[in-house]
């Protein structure tokens, strides 16, 4: 089992979500828009100069900024 | 305003609401006064012969839990009423079907409010296109609603939607959702209810294709630039010859209220005062209008979400999200129609910084002082065999404009609007035709609201400015040119007055008192300095500049002359612009503090460039 961090997988791995951690409200977001610990999801890409992060589950696509106020462990599957 | 009986749209981010609302109700009417809400709801009517419907549309929200201001507006009017808009009597909870988990988790929050409801089901075009399946009768089961399904492009289901609204009074009230003790726990009711009433067979293909350009970490950035350039240039130069037109339409009226009207003062206060600032209102509206159609067919067919996740690294050095460029760049042109588009942004303090820096950015307006000043002063040689010295000074004022006003916005993140609640979050929605209707309702709203609320203000900031400069009067004898009879009647008023009088205080920035009531006229609008100048120095400036350039070389000190370039790169010299401030902010606090900070950085900008320059 690999725990990583969204920052340093390639584009197109998909992983498991383990946890989020940090900025209360953003995490209650994510978690309302179905990014919850246990979803799989798939990096669809990267903005350029490491802006935001694009993801995809179910039928769902969301682009965030993975800032320093929250901390997300994965565990990457392919 | 107080609104008492009405039924209220509502429903997630891009669900098809506000299009919706546009389409069933036309026209509409801004409701309530929210300090510091920038996003308002607005209010329509649903009509036909005899009876007559009220219809509130209020932000889109993905959950009942807020993280914004204006998310907290909605709740409040849903859960128990504002103090300037009562709850509603009933809901039309717009659930759009390619997204229909993320609806039926903001049903489930909704549906506990218990207020009679109905269901307009959005999109089932795009299920349809993908070989999709979505079983509105067992959503009708479900939640015990009547459900209506739209087509929005054919309008197929409007009709049978209209007749519901005016029946408001024999709405359901929805089935008792589940009780939920998590998110968790409602995430997953709504995923498996999803599950139950949506088949999809087959990718967006037309979506996953576009955006493998549009995203594309090369082509996504050339297409943005070029999307961005054809924006750039429709409000900086398609929109000329529709101002040129207004400009010289008003201009001819005026003249011909000049000539017609009895000479005196009557006739000076319909030409100069009434005509010119009713003249100074309506020339923004091209650029008003060009601008917010871009920015509604951007938003409206998924792209500017797409253009926030782009330019958001490049933003976030600054403090600011991504959507912050478009209200930036659009203030190149003019302050006015820019600050009218933040409210695409979706966070409050964002929204706030945006609008508070945007008269930064170098607009439109600038550009007739800088050419003047540097034609003058600024020796047309070559540098480095290929720039023109003039021309990498002007291009040196425009960068300096927008980096100082990143630089401003990254200090006010920093200290009176720090602490976003949520940081960049967005959810990509399909590519989708914008309609046509829903854009023409949006722009023209926009406008109208520009004339009448924004435009009243600026109409009466100019007859106070033409009062100042038009009294005490003076007696004019006939025999001097009229050009000098001008100079001595602006010379003498209430405006030159004050020039002179505080004078003194722009004195160590190396102003005289003529070009402190240069700065003082062009408050109407920066470019008025040039007409200003022309007739404080008696030259003629109708057709040409050439000889007041002449007479400026020769009687204002080189470095007063940089020091009024200086000066005009920051300060916030236009009525127009802060009467948007107060419209846009609510209060007139925002436009006054505008106003001090951009003046203390143009007196501390000049007063350095001129102590270096002499």
């Amino acid at each position: 089992m690999i725990l990583e961090t969204l920052r340093n997988i390639p584009i197109g791995t998909t992983a498991i979500l383990t946890s989020l951690e940090g900025n209360p409200v953003f995490i209650r977001r994510l978690n309302e828009m179905g990014f919850l610990p246990g979803t799989k999801f798939r990096l669809l890409r990267r903005a350029p100069f490491g802006g935001p992060v694009e993801v995809s589950y179910g039928h769902t696509r969301i682009a965030f900024r993975p800032d320093a106020s929250v901390t997300i462990h994965i565990h990457v599957l392919s | 305003m107080t609104i008492n009986s009405h039924i209220a749209f509502v429903g997630t981010p891009n669900c098809g609401k506000t299009t919706l609302f546009n389409v069933l109700t036309g026209m509409r009417k801004k409701v309530g006064n929210f300090p510091g809400i920038t996003i308002e709801p607005s209010l329509g009517n649903v009509s036909t012969g005899e009876k007559s419907i009220a219809i509130l549309d209020l932000p889109g929200l993905y959950s009942m839990l807020a993280a914004s201001l204006d998310e907290e507006l909605t709740m409040q009017v849903l859960q128990k009423g504002h103090p300037s808009i009562a709850q509603p009597h009933g809901i039309v909870f717009v659930m759009d079907a390619t997204n229909i988990e993320k609806s039926l988790y903001l049903y489930s929050q909704v549906a506990e409010l218990g207020i009679p409801m109905i269901i307009a089901l959005t999109m089932v075009d795009g299920v349809k296109a993908r070989s999709g399946v979505i079983d509105d009768i067992a959503i009708e089961r479900l939640t015990g609603l009547s459900v209506f399904p739209i087509v929005g492009h054919k309008g197929i289901g409007l009709d049978a939607l209209k007749q519901a609204l005016l029946q408001d009074r024999e709405w359901n009230i929805p089935n008792a959702p589940p009780t939920f003790e998590e998110i968790r726990d409602r995430v997953h009711w709504s995923r498996n209810t999803a599950d139950a009433v949506l088949t999809i067979k087959e990718p967006d293909t037309v979506t996953s294709r576009l955006d493998s350009i549009l995203l594309h970490p090369i082509g996504g950035i050339l297409s943005f630039v070029f999307i961005m350039a054809i924006f750039f240039q429709s409000i900086f130069s398609w929109a000329i010859p529709f101002m040129d037109l207004i400009e010289s339409g008003f201009s001819s009226l005026e003249q011909l209220a000049l000539q017609h009207l009895p000479p005196g003062l009557f006739s000076d206060l319909i030409a100069r005062g009434l005509i010119a600032g009713v003249g100074s209102v309506i020339v923004f509206l091209p650029q008003i209008i060009i601008l917010n159609v871009f920015v509604v067919i951007l938003e409206d067919c998924g792209y500017l979400a797409r253009a926030a996740f782009l330019v958001d690294r490049f933003m976030g050095i600054f403090g600011l999200q991504g959507r912050s460029f478009i209200p930036l760049l659009g203030s190149y042109a003019c302050a006015i129609p820019g600050i009218m588009s933040a409210r695409i942004i979706p966070s409050h303090r964002d929204r706030m910084t945006t609008m508070l820096i945007a008269p930064l950015m170098t607009c439109s307006a600038r550009l007739p002082v800088y050419t003047l000043i540097i034609s003058a002063f600024i020796p047309p040689m070559i540098i480095g065999r290929f720039f023109s010295l003039q021309a990498v000074i002007l291009a040196g004022l425009y960068i300096l404009g927008g980096l100082t006003g990143l630089l401003v916005a990254f200090v006010m993140k920093k200290s009176m609007f720090k602490g976003d609640v949520i940081p960049f979050l967005i959810e990509f929605p399909p590519y989708r035709l914008p309609s046509l209707k829903s854009l023409f309702v949006t722009v023209s709203d926009k406008a109208l609201d520009f004339l009448k609320s924004a435009g009243t203000v600026i109409v009466a900031l100019s007859l106070v400015l033409w009062f100042l400069s038009a009294f005490p009067r003076m007696e004019i004898t006939d025999s001097i040119p009229e050009i000098q009879q001008q100079q001595m009647q602006l010379e003498q008023s209430y405006a030159g007055q004050m020039g002179k009088a505080i004078a003194p205080v722009f004195a160590p920035i190396g102003f005289d008192w003529k070009l402190t009531i240069g700065v003082l006229g062009s408050f109407a609008a920066r470019e008025v300095f040039v007409s200003v100048m022309g007739q404080l120095y008696g030259a003629d400036t109708t057709n040409s500049d050439a000889s007041l350039r002449e007479t400026l070389q020769q009687t204002i000190p080189f470095a007063s002359a940089l020091s009024v370039l200086a000066f005009y790169v920051y300060a916030l010299q236009c009525i127009s612009t802060m009467g948007i401030l107060k419209r846009e902010t609510g209060s007139w606090k925002w436009p006054a503090f505008a106003f001090v900070y951009m003046f203390i950085l143009a007196y501390g900008f000049a007063y350095i460039v001129h102590a270096i320059a002499s």
